[in-house]
């Protein structure tokens, strides 16, 4: 927990009621900039392999690009404010253990992708790219895991009977 | 043409970005725990140092603290052997001036017990004293019970009685007239014989003046020289009250006189075969302390009389002849004779026909005191002849009422 709140922001705590729903804000939001951050970069790599005339490249991370798009559409328009975690007082300790391995999960993905994403760019600019194509698969894999992670917690979250004390 | 690639060159494999970012991010998170333990020690060290120094410090602080502690208690230990060395000084001169104390107390108890002894012989003596004013305060109280219960005496005589007891002037008057006439009668009526010398004279032989205090009879002899044989001296003695009341006894203010008489003509050769007689008369008595003088009075050729006319008696020496010898020439004539001469011209007047006597007028009549008339008064009652009506009953005067 405590790391947690190292890397999302102040005030992340499911125990009280009150700040349940702006730690999934808080949550939501360092995922869409860490991603928007990896956008930006791929962005970048893909600009210059259309300077370089790498089609095939273009494609495969225009790919990567627009999951990434969807992805962050996906995190910034969720809107599960009625699930019962930020309605109910008392909640076990069990389903906020799930939630905190959730986001934890989420983020430890979310640091491998970004910083896989500045790799590519460094390797890009020392022009070792021979490989490219599969390291943006890769990254594009795990994008979908993460998003898959995304998606489970978004489901626990949205189940009608949260686990009482 | 074609333009060679600037980037995608493909001069070498990225190899395996993800597993390599993993690993970076494995490293960086050793890395940061590494910087963070690190950073831990150092903070750690830190906090030893700023103990150590805190430490430091504070032995440096304890250090100055201990010293100046140490001064202070070296000052306080030095002031406390000043202070002990006063207290073991003052306790030795306290030592002292208990045992000088002690002594004087020794000294005071000594002087005091010698005071209690001196107090409480003071004491017997001023109890005795006390006794001895005691005995007399009860003589005097004694006295004064007399004193008291004369006073009841008189205080339960009638009025009458006590009228008797004060003498007007007209009835000193009489009495004098009375006693002068008498002791006149006496001197006509017989001679003398000198005590001393034994010569016998006549009743011619007396030179008698007569004043109105008193007479002087003498008889003398010698013709170129006169000396007196037999003198005798009668001196009426009136004690007037300041207010003029006469009822106190006569005393003291004839003693002067008395001693003039004994000293008079003492040494003169001429004079021891002259005998002379005093004769102090009073209407009211005498006082027992002149009486007491007067009775133990001794001359070879002197005598001294006191006549008391209320008690018709003669104080004098007993116990010298000569002097007893001459009392019948001042005896006065006793109440009961004068009582019953009165009632013998009560009686011719009454044969005459009076029938009522007031005691005031037959007094001024026949020149005797007032108490003889009311006792010639009494005993005409006693015998019958008539009765009184006293002043209260509405008289001016007690009356005699003829039956």
């Amino acid at each position: 927990m405590e790391k947690l709140k190292e890397k999302i922001i102040p005030g992340y705590d499911y125990r009280v009621k009150k700040n349940r729903l702006n730690s999934d804000r808080a949550m939501r939001d360092k995922l869409s900039r860490e991603l928007k951050k990896s956008y930006n970069t791929l962005k970048e790599v893909s600009d210059l392999a259309y300077k370089d005339k790498r089609r095939d490249v273009v494609e495969h991370i225009k790919d990567v690009l627009n999951t990434l798009d969807l992805f962050r559409n996906e995190i910034e328009n969720a809107s599960y404010g009625l699930s019962p975690l930020f309605k109910q007082e008392e909640v076990s300790d069990d389903v906020l253990d799930r939630m905190v391995e959730f986001d934890k999960e989420l983020l430890n993905e979310l640091e491998v992708i970004t910083k896989a994403t500045d790799l590519v760019y460094d390797h890009v600019l020392k022009g070792e790219t021979s490989d490219i194509i599969l390291q943006i698969r890769k990254v594009k894999r795990s994008v979908d895991n993460l998003r898959n992670t995304f998606s489970d917690r978004a489901d626990f979250l949205e189940r009608k009977q949260i686990e009482r004390v | 043409m074609n333009k060679e690639a600037m980037f995608f060159r493909d001069e070498g494999e990225m190899g395996d970005v993800l597993g390599e970012a993993k690993r970076l991010l494995e490293e960086t998170k050793a890395l940061e725990g590494d910087i963070h333990s690190q950073r831990e020690l150092v903070e750690e060290y830190r906090e030893h140092i700023e103990d150590v120094r805190c430490r430091h410090a504070i032995k440096e602080l304890i250090g100055e603290a201990v010293e100046d502690f140490k001064s202070i208690v070296d000052g306080m230990v030095s002031e406390w052997n000043t202070k002990k060395n006063q207290l073991e000084k003052r306790e030795e001169e306290i030592a002292m001036h208990q045992r000088m104390i002690l002594e004087a107390e020794k000294k005071i108890e000594s002087r005091i017990n010698e005071f209690e002894i001196e107090q409480r012989e003071r004491a017997n003596e001023e109890l005795k004293s006390i006794a001895e004013i005691t005995e007399n305060v009860k003589e005097q109280l004694a006295e004064i019970e007399k004193t008291k219960k004369a006073i009841d005496n008189i205080l339960t005589e009638d009025a009458e009685a006590i009228r008797d007891r004060v003498l007007s002037k007209e009835d000193v008057e009489f009495l004098r007239l009375n006693y002068f006439s008498l002791v006149q009668s006496r001197l006509a009526s017989k001679g003398v014989v000198n005590p001393l010398t034994g010569e016998e004279y006549g009743r011619g032989d007396w030179k008698i003046e007569v004043e109105q205090g008193g007479i002087i009879a003498r008889i003398t002899r010698g013709i170129i020289r006169e000396h007196i044989s037999v003198g005798f001296d009668i001196k009426f003695i009136i004690p007037e009250d300041e207010e003029g009341f006469i009822y106190r006894k006569a005393g003291k203010e004839v003693f002067s006189v008395i001693i003039e008489f004994i000293q008079a003509g003492e040494g003169d050769k001429g004079d021891k075969n002259s005998f002379n007689a005093l004769t102090l008369v009073s209407p009211t008595g005498w006082s027992e302390w002149i009486i007491e003088k007067v009775e133990n009075i001794w001359s070879m050729n002197k005598s001294v009389y006191l006549v008391d006319l209320s008690k018709r008696k003669v104080f004098f020496n007993d116990g010298d002849k000569k002097t007893k010898m001459f009392v019948e020439w001042f005896v006065p004539v006793s109440m009961e004779e004068e009582i019953k001469n009165m009632v013998a011209k009560l009686e011719g007047e009454i044969e005459g026909g009076v029938l009522q006597f007031r005691a005031d007028k037959v007094a001024s009549k026949y020149q005797v005191p007032r108490k003889i008339v009311v006792g010639a008064f009494r005993a005409m009652v006693e015998e019958g002849k008539g009765e009184i009506i006293s002043p209260e009953e509405g008289a001016k005067d007690v009356l005699f009422v003829v039956r």
